[in-house]
């Protein structure tokens, strides 16, 4: 069965890295029928970039401020069954949409995605982002997907079902992260939301900590914006999803406890240092090995490489850890008091124009 | 957001259990075909 395609790629100062999303998307084996780049608030080539490649440029009146906004600016212009959207510095792979598509065939089907991969392991950020994806979509989004029940098709590569997505409202801006909001909306109505690891994109990761923290920052913070959204929902209509969100949050509850057994155990217990370390280090890699060994060869990846950035995911996982504890407090406490609007603004890492709040 | 590494391990855990309960539940319906 074949679907029509219409692209969407919101863009807001990405000269750099958008010539790279045109030329994978010109390059497509199953050619999108309409590409929209929608040129929200640029200062720099933007807009000039992408017309010449030829597709449809908008451009809104005002600087929209937010992802959702620029991709809901182009959606009355798609005509099209599906509607892509990517990312301006991620890079499809040529069959990514020949790929994809076919999991439309199954009417209950209101969204996909493929399987990202870091396109840059450079610097430490990336080199941990890097092992953080080789776990998540080789293991996490396999099994999630096998007990129909995806927690997040990523927004820089994902495909809806315009239908759906229309009679839904659009792209939802009422959280920071659309992509997991419509996610859990669309199950918790009864469609579908799948994840396609034969189709694969590359997204620029932070490639600096200060690009990364906002990042990371604004990911946590939209997560528990959905906690707060849809957790009674879920349980009741999607109980399966609700078990991983649960899991998710208990693991950032313990979390402090199980990073701190190697200093507490020998202080409380009175365990030897050299011991607990060894059996902390021992739990780690046992949690953690095993599954990058099944991705690195999945993927045909060196496996000496895979396990040589190990230690950077620790990097990483500390970024994380700190800021979903901060949006944990902030969106399930402080917001539901009235002490805080939790994150409104969406501010993406490489921008320089601070955008609008939602 | 594109998901990561467990913070802790419970996960791994959790998600391995579902993934052998899926495997098996999958190879009983080829069997019984």
């Amino acid at each position: 069965m074949s679907h029509s395609i219409t692209v969407i790629v919101p863009a807001h100062n990405e000269e750099q890295g958008l010539p790279a999303t045109l030329d994978a998307l010109a390059a497509q084996t199953a050619p999108a029928d309409q590409i929209i780049v929608v040129d929200d608030g640029s200062t720099d080539r933007t807009p000039e970039i992408a017309r010449s490649y030829g597709v449809t440029v908008l451009t809104p009146p005002r600087h929209l401020g937010s992802k959702a906004r620029a991709q809901n600016h182009a959606l009355p212009h798609c005509r099209t069954a599906l509607v892509l959207t990517v990312d301006a510095d991620t890079v499809l792979a040529p069959d990514y949409i020949a790929r994809i598509t076919p999991a439309f065939d199954d009417p209950a089907v209101a969204v996909a995605a493929g399987n990202v991969q870091t396109r840059f392991t450079r610097t430490i950020w990336e080199r941990g982002r890097s092992i953080e994806y080789l776990f998540g979509f080789h293991w996490h989004r396999p099994i999630q997907n096998a007990a129909n029940s995806a927690v997040v098709c990523s927004g820089c590569c994902s495909v809806f079902r315009r239908d759906a997505l229309v009679a839904f409202g659009g792209f939802p801006e009422r959280t920071i992260v659309e992509d997991m909001d419509v996610t859990w909306s669309q199950q918790i109505a009864g469609r579908r939301a799948v994840y396609v690891g034969a189709a694969v994109a590359w997204a620029a990761d932070p490639e600096t900590l200060r690009y990364l923290r906002k990042q990371v920052w604004r990911w946590m913070a939209g997560f528990f914006q959905n906690v707060r959204l849809h957790l009674g929902e879920l349980v009741r209509r999607k109980p399966m999803l609700a078990v991983w969100i649960i899991l998710a949050v208990l693991e950032i509850l313990v979390a402090p406890l199980w990073w701190a057994t190697p200093v507490l155990a020998p202080l409380a217990l009175h365990w030897s240092v050299g011991g607990t370390l060894a059996w902390w280090l021992g739990a780690e890699l046992a949690f953690t090995t095993p599954p990058l060994v099944y991705a690195a060869v999945r993927r045909r990846l060196p496996l000496a490489r895979v396990l040589g950035n190990v230690p950077f995911v620790y990097a990483t996982k500390a970024v994380n850890l700190y800021y979903a504890w901060k949006a944990m407090v902030v969106e399930l406490v402080l917001v539901p008091l009235g002490v805080s609007g939790g994150l409104t603004t969406y501010e993406k890492g490489r921008a320089d124009t601070p955008a609008a709040p939602l | 957001m594109h998901g990561g590494l467990p913070f802790v391990g419970l996960s791994t855990v959790v998600y391995t259990t579902v993934a052998i309960v899926t495997l098996a539940a999958r190879g009983i319906r080829r069997i019984r075909r």
